[in-house]
Parts: C-alpha cells; structure tokens; sequence
C-alpha cells in the first residue's frame, strides 16, 4: 500500500502548474486576473508535448527584461533566483502570507502566486525600484523612523501593497489600509506600527516624539 | 493616536549616576533601528538571502503518521530522477544518530512518533527534483495505537506504552519529568479558606508560525571544514555543538554565520535543525546545499506543547489569598525543552502573589502529538493565562474589584515568594494600575446593537527568566579612529538587539553612538555573550557589554594618567577622548592611552578589551535548589535572574448570534528601564496583538489521531490587521521599576536596569482576553482558543 498522501488541500503546486501548462501552450491568458478568469473558454486542445518552457520580455522596476523561464517557475522564484531581486521574501508559497507581494501593471499580486510565463508583457515593481539614488522613499523613511517591522522578513510585502495603495490614492484612510493590508501576515509588530507608518508617511498622523535628553513624558 | 506612556526615568538616571554612568544620553532613547534601512528595502542579510554558486536544495520526507512502525523505505525511484544528487535514509551513517537530547532520531528507522517525524533526505539540483524525489520514496507503514493527551499519557496505566525502555518517573510508565513545588501548610491553608476556586483549562499546540520557516546553507570547505549559515536565535549553547556533534567535526571545524537578523523565532529557532541537515547533506555532497522547511513544515514541525492545567486557588473573606494547588501535563514525542517548561511553570505560579502554601506538580510525558520545542514566554503565558482567569473568579465570589483583589496580594519588593525567593524589581502594582487608567479613560463600556455584547478584561503577568547556560563574554575593539566594534554572538531576532548594544556601548563610554558598529556574528572570533531566548539576551549581554567598557576605561585612564600627570580617578572621558574632570583643554585622544606592544614604542593601533559576569552567583546568590519541594537554600539565592511583570486589558465585542469576537480596545504595559522605549512598546504591541491575541482568539489545532489540520495559514489562523483595534486605541506603559543587588556588590540588578521584555508581554494577553468575554457573555471559558463554535456551544446555541 502507498501511504503517501498529499497533504496540502488535496492538490500540490506542482500538480496545479503541471495541470496548467497544457493550457499555457495554446496561449492563454494571464491566470491572475480576477476579470479574465470569469470569462468562460472552451477547453483548449491538449498539447503534444507539454512545453518547457519560454522566453518571456517584462519591465522590473522600469527596466526592460528578457529572459528565459521553466513553465514551473512562480514569479517570486524567477525574481529571486534568475533577476537576483532578493528583496522579495516568501513565506508560504501559496498565496497566503503577502511576503513576496510585488506591484503588477499597478495591482498589488503574491508573486507565489503568478507563473513567470503569464508575466510576459508585464510591467513588475519590486522593493528593490523604492528607494532612489539610495535615498529611501517617505514610506520607506517612515517605516524606518516609526519601527514598523522588527525582524522584517514581511516587510518588503507590507511596504509593495501600501505602495499600491498609495499609487491609487494618496491620503488613504486608516480603513482602507487596513483592508488594503489584510492578505498580509506579520508574526512580530502586532500590525499597528505599520497603519501608523503609512498614516505618518501620509501626513494624516503627527510622528513619534523624538526624545533628546532627562525625563521621557 | 493611542497612549504611549513611558514613566520618569531621571530618578533612575540619578541612581546611574552613583554607580559612575553619564545617565540618559542613549539609554531610554528612541534610537533609529540600526537594521530598519536594510529591512525596509529587502537588503537585511537574512540568511533566507544567502546565495552560493552551485546551491543544491536539500529537503526531508516526513511521516503522514503519528505512531507507526516503518516497514520499508525504497529510494530506487527518487535516486533515477534527473537533478536528484543524494537520497538518504537512517541506513546511512550520517544519518544514524540522535538529535539534541538523545531520544530523536536525525531520520527515523523503525517507528516514527508524530505524524511530520523525517523518514528520509533528498539532496537535488533544482526544487522541481528535490520535490519530485521526495514524492518518489515509497515508505511502507503500520500504523500503531496513538495517544495525544499529555495527562492520559502520564496516568500510571496509560492506554498506550510509547518507548522502550519506558522511561517510567515515579511509576508512570510515559513520564520523563516530574517537577513538585511544597511550600507552606497546603491542607491546612486550603480548609482555612473562605472561599475557594477551581479551574481547568486546555491549551492546544501552537505553532511559532514565523513567516520565514526554519532554513539553513552549509558548503563544505577544502580543508576539510564547513561553513554553515543557520537562521537562528543563539549559537554557542545549542546550534554550533549540535551540528558539529551530528556531523562529528570538533567546533573549530565548523564556522558558523548568524543572520544579520534571524528572521523570526518565538522560541522556534533555538535548535538549528534545518543547520543540521543542510551540514550533513554538504559533507556528503560536497556541494553548497540550502535547507528551507516548507510552510507545512514550519506549522507542524515544531510548536509549543499541548497544556493541561487544573488550579484550585483559597482565599479569605477580606480577599488575601492562602492557598494554590496547581497541576500540569504537558507532552511531545521528544524530550526537547520539555522539562525546563514545568521549572518555569512553578517559578510563574509563586510570582507576583503572596501565597501562603503552595502546592505544585507538572508532569512531562511521551505523547503522539505534533514535535515541540521552545514558545514565547517559555511556560509564562500558558501558567498566567489558568491562575489569572482563576483570580478573576475570585473576584467574583468575594464581590471585590479584580484590581483591588490583585493589588491586596501582589508581592512587595524584597519580599521573599513560594519558592523562598527574594523578590526583586516588583512592579505589578504600577503596571495594574496604569493599564486600569487607560482602562477607565476609554468611558464606560458602550452598549452595541442586538445581539452584539461586549466586555472588557484585565489580566497580570510575569515571566521569570531564570539563570545558567551562559558564561557571557563580550570583546570591544577601540579603534585609533575612534570606533568602537561590538563583538559578541548575541542575535538581532527583531527584538532590536544590534541598536540595543550600540546603546549600551555608546552610553558607557559616553561616545556618539555612530561610532559604535555591532559585528556581524561568527564562531571564528564571536565569544558567547547571550542567547536571544527566555529573554536573557540584553540581560546578559548588556553585563557583559558594561563590564567592558569599564574595564577599557580603567585600562585608558591608567595609561592617560602617566600622560597627563594627574591619578586615573581624576579623569572622564567623552567623545573618544579622556581629560581631567572639568578641564577640556587637557583632552587626548583614547589612542594615545591605548597599551604598547612589549619591546615597541608607542601604543598598539587598537585595544581589545573583554568583559562578562561569569559567576552565576553574582546574581543568583551562593545557594542551592532542594529538588523534592523547590525550596531556595541560601541567604539570596534565587532560581531566576530577573522578575519581569506584565498587565494587559482588552474590550471585546461578541455576537450571540455568530459567535464572532472582534477586539475593539486594547491596553498593555510592562515593568522595566527601558533601553529604547520604541523597542518595548514594539514588544508590547506584538506580544498581546499577535501572538498573545491569536492563542485566545483563532490559532486552533484540530487533530484526528495525532495528525493535525493547520499545515497552512489558510488552515490555522494567527491575527491579520483586521484582527487587531485601530491605532488610536492601542495604548502601552513602559512603568520604570528596577531592583538593587544584594550582598557584597551592591548595584541595580539589572544591567542599567534593563529586564528581559519580549517573552513576559504575552502573559497577560489570553487571560484578559478570557476575562473580558467572561464578562461580556456571562459565561466562563477556559479552553483556548476562543473561536466562534466554542463561543456559541458555551451559549447553548451549537
């Protein structure tokens, strides 16, 4: 008897992608958008040989891309691996903790959760595109000054949502980013330090008291 | 914006001032994060970001059982597979041995125990092979009878008998630890009580869930030696012997790296098993080799025990308190540290209050139940969280206010507790009373809409770290450009460590903290200074940290002296320079009082000067434990180094209906000097809002024989920012208490009066949770977590 089980909700990564990539072959497109996935399509015909493979162009951070990806490959792990773009953390793999959160034609995305071949085309920010001239961005100096994170394995996720966030609407409320935030998981801060940030980086919160010298009130 | 107090710490600055110390110039400051900048732009040097050419992914096949007998394993398959490197099983030698405490195989041969016990390892060219291997070992098992319950496990006849030989404690055929507490006239003491309180909870496992798993890189080196990078929170006591003992290299043949940052530990990364692994499968291989636990892996591989308490607490009529009869069973199917948790269960349940008689015992016990290791708190929450609810419930009889029933017991300062302790740096009181004034300043309760209730919840804490395991060391290296290099092996876990010893450092030697520069961490020139677990670490590297700047200016000023013709005490120092007291225009720079090498003339180019507290007596006192009844034999002696409290209140809303809670307020606070008031309150707010908060709430473990859903954080839940109340109702208090050493060496007992903080602050969280909902639906529930089912079953509504 075989007592190997798959364990993670009854499907594998690799039986997800590996199912998906017929599909790929023929062209289909990008699986991550909401809009594109509701709309109905025949089944495509099936390939006859599963493809490897393929070279796909993308816009990192404002610079042209070119490069060659397995069909297996998730976005986060292209971007780690292949680009060397190491800022981009990952906690899970499956789309649920926000660590390799990375901004995709404007929408905040896990890139656990996009194969590298359906980014063809794109235009992908990362953390790495934040801070210019190594001068860190007002979010960012905010994030620094109010210690939004502390081990800050989640950070860069946190900081590429609240950037999407911000893109779309300067001055948010503290409503919406907390809901903006909510797919994001952070085991150390107790997430209040990271609202407040992004609400000082707003000008919507005053910042933290620096304290000079004697008595802390 | 909530409240953030920090208490007055100028009387604190003046009593520095006695023991030679410039006062406040860094010290409770809110320093910048030295590691913010990295973090924040993805640069921090996590060792998840560790990247070697030619990097083989190792990974472990684990078992779908939780008691089983293994029947056969065969790699045939796994070893075709194009990219797969290596496929090993405890039929290699490598892989024969025990881990950590000798009761844990490296991979398993025979029986596996719990259900993610490793079976066998797979090292492979790319994470597509490694997964494709390990899909394609064929283990064949039988499975065999489990049993999950600590306290059935330690019954002197349990249904299952789970290692032979048995280890059998005092007749109990499962029971490797006993740990008694006897103190006082328990029975008489307890048939003298007025009123009387009895509890029992449950506390499932829960894992430390950090995002970043367990992960390691080992690359073998030519000379025969490895090199290892292991995100981990210490080095020298578990990590670095584990893995040269596992892989049979002397020490010095191992150089081992620590993170920048460890990224995330809560206890879940003081073993260095993914080091273990990625070290063994390098040796092999002779390749770089990466050993990354999956999310499942992360959630089920370690986690803290199952506890089952059962606590009967005696009062007087006018509210003082007489007698604790507390009893715990906590299990795993490993020793691990287990046995230390019952240690300082017993040190949490005589804290913070007088008791007259005390009656203690925890059992540890073999069980099928998911592999523990190390929790935030270390046994503080899970003790706090029975005996708070349970001092609640006094209340309650006594018809007294939960504050003033709790404030007519505390301990007083230099009081001696159950275990004949002399009580140091007490700040209950304080603490209670200010979280009860953020309390009263959030109005009266506001009534919600049909069928929404709500409450409000208050709740003490204490976390009492105790002593050994370390012979802390810290070197500092004075540079002629005025830099000083911090070089100790203490991890940054996030707690903000490295700032923290700049801190230190910078406020010693009266310098500019810009001039310090914490090292990086590595066994091939890092001393043992502290560990960043049970809270110890800025305790014990602080001392050390303190001692060596005295002992470099004892050094300087007597060098200095010679120079400027005057005696050492006649001189300061300040800003890299040293002068007579009051006279500047006589300043010379540290460099010139740097000592000369023998034979040359003129100083060395730089100075290291080293610096600890190796004597534990210095701080526990000369003494000894009576093991039978956990008495202090001695005049000072104490099992602890500090005594640190906590308080905590929350406002919950619950709806009848739904079972749902939603935390609305929240107010906590802690007793301590703070080093940087921004790191505690970071603690405070991530103690009580996450994981404190998501033990009470949502962390629940479903098990079925052993086997446990929440292999993902989909499945088991810690608190999203939706979980957590809005900014302008998350108030902290950092109350400044601090105690003064006995004895001979007379001094705060606590290095510039720093306690541990980021253990103590989950306390209070989930027992104020259980008060305020208590209080908001008129039922008492004392089985964590707090999910809407239970909720609605308590209300008769499931």
């Amino acid at each position: 008897m075989s007592e190997e089980k798959k364990e993670v909700k009854g499907v594998s990564r690799r039986t997800f992608i590996s199912g998906t990539v017929a599909g790929l072959v023929v062209g289909a497109a990008a699986a991550y958008g909401a809009t594109q996935l509701a709309v109905p399509k025949p089944p495509p015909a099936p390939a006859k040989e599963p493809i490897k493979g393929k070279y796909i162009s993308l816009t990192v951070n404002g610079k042209p891309t070119t490069l060659w990806v397995d069909a297996r490959w998730t976005l986060a792990n292209t971007l780690r691996n292949q680009l060397g773009l190491r800022g981009t953390t990952k906690g899970c793999d499956y789309g649920e903790c926000g660590c390799c959160n990375v901004i995709v034609d404007g929408r905040a995305v896990p890139s656990c959760m996009v194969l590298a071949i359906d980014a063809d085309g794109k235009t992908v920010e990362t953390i790495e595109g934040l801070a210019k001239g190594g001068k860190l961005s007002p979010l960012q100096e905010a994030m620094v000054k109010h210690r939004a994170f502390q081990c800050g394995f989640c950070a860069p996720g946190f900081i590429m949502t609240a950037k999407a966030l911000l893109d779309k609407k300067p001055r948010p409320t503290e409503d919406e980013i907390r809901e903006a935030l909510s797919g994001n998981i952070c085991r150390c801060t107790g997430y209040h330090r990271i609202v407040e940030s992004i609400l000082i980086a707003t000008g919507q919160k005053p910042p933290l008291e620096r304290i000079s010298s004697g008595a802390i009130p | 914006m909530g409240k953030r107090f920090v208490g007055d710490l100028t009387q604190f600055a003046d009593k520095m001032a006695k023991y030679g110390y410039s006062g406040l110039r860094y010290m409770g400051q809110r320093v910048d994060d030295v590691n913010g900048p990295g973090i924040v732009t993805g640069t921090a040097d996590w060792t998840f970001n560790v990247n070697l050419p030619g990097m083989l992914v190792g990974k472990l096949k684990r078992s779908p059982y939780a008691h089983a007998k293994i029947v056969s394993i065969d790699t045939s398959k796994a070893e075709k597979i194009p990219g797969v490197v290596f496929v090993g099983t405890a039929k290699h030698p490598m892989f024969a041995g025990k881990l950590i405490f000798g009761d844990e195989p490296v991979l398993c041969d025979k029986e596996v125990w719990s259900n993610n016990d490793p079976v066998a390892i797979v090292a492979a060219e790319t994470l597509e092979a490694a997964d494709d291997a390990i899909d394609a070992i064929d283990v064949k098992y039988e499975e065999l009878p489990v049993e999950t319950d600590p306290e059935a496990a330690a019954s002197p006849s349990p249904s299952v008998v789970q290692k032979s030989p048995p280890p059998n404690k005092e007749g109990r055929p499962n029971c490797f630890y006993h740990i008694p507490l006897r103190y006082g006239d328990f029975d008489k003491e307890m048939a003298d009580s007025d009123v009387t309180v009895e509890l029992a909870s449950v506390q499932p496992p829960d894992p430390h869930g950090t995002p970043c798993t367990m992960n390691a890189v080992a690359v073998w080196n030519g000379d025969g030696s490895i090199s290892v990078w292991d995100d981990v929170q210490n080095i020298h006591p578990v990590p670095w012997p584990v893995i040269a003992g596992m892989v049979g290299l002397p020490q010095e043949k191992v150089h081992f790296h620590g993170p920048e940052v460890c990224a995330g530990g809560f206890g879940g990364k003081n073993a260095g098993l993914a080091g273990v692994y990625a070290a063994m499968l390098a040796i092999i291989t002779q390749r770089p080799v990466r050993v990354l636990y999956d999310r499942t892996e992360g959630l089920l591989h370690v986690s803290r025990p199952c506890w089952k308490w059962k606590v009967k607490i005696g009062a007087k009529k006018d509210g003082t308190l007489t007698a604790l009869e507390a009893t715990t069973y906590i299990g795993g199917p490993y020793g691990r540290f287990l046995g230390g948790l019952l240690e300082r269960a017993r040190n949490g349940l005589t804290g913070t209050y007088r008791w007259k008689a005390v009656k203690y015992d925890g059992y540890a016990s073999y069980t099928n139940a998911q592999n523990t290791l190390s929790y935030r708190g270390y046994s503080s929450p899970e003790t706090c969280y029975t005996v708070e609810m349970a001092m609640d419930e006094l209340a309650k009889k006594l018809g007294m206010d939960p504050l003033e029933l709790r404030l007519k017991n505390f301990l007083n300062e230099g009081e001696r507790n159950a275990m004949n302790e002399i009580f140091r740096s007490m700040g209950s009181p304080g603490v209670a009373k200010k979280i009860r004034e953020f309390m009263d300043a959030w109005g009266p309760k506001p009534s919600a809409p049909d069928p929404w209730v709500v409450g409000r919840g208050f709740a003490s804490g204490n976390k009492y770290t105790q002593g050994g395991m370390v012979t802390n060391t810290a070197h500092l290296k004075f540079k002629a450009n005025g830099v000083v290099e911090i070089i100790t092996d203490s991890m940054d876990i996030g707690t903000g460590l490295n700032t923290i010893w700049r801190q230190f450092v910078a406020e010693a030697l009266n310098i500019p903290i810009e001039n310090t520069v914490k090292i990086a961490v590595n066994t091939d020139y890092s001393p043992h200074t502290s560990n960043s677990f049970s809270s110890m670490a800025t305790f014990h590297g602080g001392y050390a940290l303190i001692n060596a700047a005295t002992n470099a200016k004892k050094i300087l000023f007597e060098n200095a002296a010679k120079i400027l013709n005057v005696k050492p005490e006649e001189l300061e120092t300040k800003d890299g320079k040293i002068m007579v007291k009051g006279k500047p225009e006589t300043a010379i720079p540290w460099s010139q009082a740097f000592p000369s090498i023998p034979g040359q003339p003129g100083p060395a180019s730089e100075m290291t000067v080293s610096g600890g507290i190796y004597s534990p007596d210095d701080y526990l006192g000369p003494g000894k434990m009576d093991p039978a009844t956990s008495q202090c034999l001695g005049p000072y002696f104490r099992s602890v180094l500090f005594h640190s409290h906590q308080a905590a209140a929350y406002e919950v809303m619950v709806n009848k209906e739904t079972g749902e809670l939603r935390v609305t307020k929240f107010a906590g606070g802690c007793d301590l000097i703070p080093v940087n008031p921004t790191n505690v309150e970071g603690q405070i707010e991530g103690g009580m809002l996450i994981m404190g908060l998501g033990t009470a709430i949502s962390e629940a473990r479903y098990e079925d024989k052993g086997m446990y859903l929440g292999k993902s954080y989909l499945e088991w839940k810690i608190p999203t920012v939706m979980d957590v109340p809005k900014t302008d109702y998350v108030d902290t208090a950092i109350v400044p208490v601090w105690g003064e050493a006995h004895g001979d060496n007379p001094r705060i007992d606590a290095p510039f009066g720093a306690k541990g903080t980021a253990e103590g602050v989950q306390a209070p969280s989930a027992p104020a949770i259980a008060n305020a909902v208590a209080d908001a639906i008129g039922v008492r529930l004392t089985n964590i977590p707090f999910t809407p089912d239970v909720i609605l079953k308590a209300l008769g509504k499931a």
